[in-house]
């Protein structure tokens, strides 16, 4: 833990750089903006905390997506940690969030991807939205990038193939396959 | 196959929703924290957890809802099913007490999981035990250990002496120990049987293809053959891309002389090679 200069400038500059790709992640993954501004505030808060924990370059990326992550998962299981910090940003993003956009997408490819498991829609969305490798996004779900890529593959081959028999199916719904947080 | 065009936000998108003012107020509401207070920091659970050796292949397979002790020919019998009807009566653990903890071993090495956690459940534990072949050297020893109650069980290894018949790996568990444990042990696998990986398992050691990288796909399907190991997948990999092939390739479409990368147990019976013309 460095002087209090050196923190101040260290973390000035990973929420400069990170700040966009952060909040993107979020409203991604909310549905309103009060949640999206809750755990936006809350990753950057536990990168302040643990600055000497946050990867140098670019690594720093996953894994603030990492922290975000987990607070997300908290907040689904209701442990919601109100911070008092980002009030403002809530009224801001109350207005502007697209409030889960994908949800009303009619398309074929988004019916197929909404029938996949969360496990699955994760990956591809890490790949997808945040572009992110097979490295990377073993840091944000804390496995290994063989796990990563074998998921993947499997992540994949379930789309094609929900694809292809979309057509064959009225409004089924696969349930979503929980991993229980264990990643 | 385009996740891309699902996103619901572009980055640019999201940077216009937060103004300058807010997002510089956040930075400085967060900055006047003291970095020293109680960091609460965000974790999964409550778990402590030791060893974490093979979780990656072990969650997913979980997950999955898929045994992974089984993967050989159709006319063998692996794992957790049938090995004779004497078995089937029989306890599978052994307890008993001494200085404060129940010792417990391991009677069948291969028997249903569900028998060894129901027969902790009569002792009034809570824990889950698995045995799941791995290479011989990793034979008797812990590949996954999730504890409760911070590292309070010590486990018996018997490094080398873990086969399909005796092993002579176990647990201690204080006499007043309440939580919820898991504990995977390595054991031999059985002629047709995939490895499930643990620490220091190289890549397509699981296979018995220990020095894989370089090797020719048909020198892979040769120990294939003699390991009897049938479900193949196969993945391309060229250059850090599986482009042209992301959803895998057929065994008509992998050419002998091309390389294997990589080769690892998958779940659902099966290995998982990544090949590819040139060697990685």
């Amino acid at each position: 833990m460095g002087p209090p200069d050196t923190r101040r400038h260290r973390f000035e500059e990973i929420y400069g750089k990170y700040h966009d790709a952060v909040l993107a992640y979020v409203v991604r993954r909310t549905d309103n903006g009060h949640d999206a501004a809750d755990v936006l505030a809350e990753t950057f808060l536990v990168a302040w905390r643990r600055l000497d924990e946050v990867p140098a370059g670019e690594r720093a990326r996953p894994w603030l997506f990492g922290v975000a992550r987990r607070t997300l998962a908290n907040l689904h299981r209701g442990a919601r940690r109100r911070t008092a910090l980002s009030e403002r940003l809530r009224a801001e993003l109350a207005h502007a969030h697209p409030h889960a956009a994908p949800a009303t997408e009619p398309s074929a490819v988004a019916a197929a991807f909404r029938r996949l498991p969360e496990q699955d829609r994760e990956l591809l969305a890490l790949a997808g939205w945040e572009g992110l490798d097979f490295g990377e996004i073993a840091v944000v779900l804390g496995c290994s990038r063989n796990a990563v890529r074998i998921r993947m593959f499997r992540a994949r081959r379930r789309f094609a193939r929900e694809l292809n028999t979309h057509e064959d199916l009225i409004e089924e719904r696969v349930a979503p396959a929980s991993e229980g947080g264990v990643a | 196959m385009n996740v891309e065009r699902l996103n619901p936000i572009s980055e640019e998108e999201a940077a216009t929703m937060v103004s300058r003012q807010t997002r510089d107020d956040l930075a400085e509401r967060i900055m006047t924290t003291s970095p020293d207070e109680a960091p609460a920091p965000v974790r999964h659970g409550r778990w402590g957890r030791r060893l974490l050796v093979g979780v990656p292949l072990a969650a997913a397979v979980a997950a999955a809802g898929v045994v992974v002790l089984s993967a050989a020919g159709p006319d063998q019998k692996v794992g957790s099913v049938s090995v004779g009807p004497h078995r089937a009566d029989a306890a599978v653990l052994s307890f008993r007490k001494e200085d404060g903890y129940l010792v417990v071993t391991v009677k069948d090495p291969v028997a249903d999981p569900a028998r060894y956690r129901k027969e902790f459940a009569a002792h009034g534990l809570d824990i889950k035990l698995d045995l799941r072949p791995v290479s011989p050297r990793n034979a008797g020893t812990v590949i996954f250990l999730e504890d409760q109650e911070g590292s309070r069980i010590e486990v018996i290894q018997a490094k080398g002496e873990c086969g399909v018949e005796i092993c002579s790996v176990g647990v201690k568990v204080p006499v007043d120990y309440k939580g919820y444990a898991h504990i995977v042990f390595g054991r031999a696998a059985r002629p047709g049987e995939m490895y499930d990986t643990s620490e220091g398992d190289r890549p397509g050691e699981g296979v018995g293809l220990p020095e894989v990288p370089g090797r020719t796909v048909a020198e892979a399907w040769d120990v294939l053959t003699q390991r009897k190991i049938t479900g193949v997948e196969y993945r391309y990999e060229f250059r850090g891309s599986d482009r042209p092939y992301p959803n895998g390739l057929s065994r008509d479409q992998v050419k002998p002389e091309w390389y294997v990368h990589d080769a690892v147990a998958g779940s659902e019976g099966q290995v998982i090679l990544f090949v590819g013309p040139e060697k990685e």
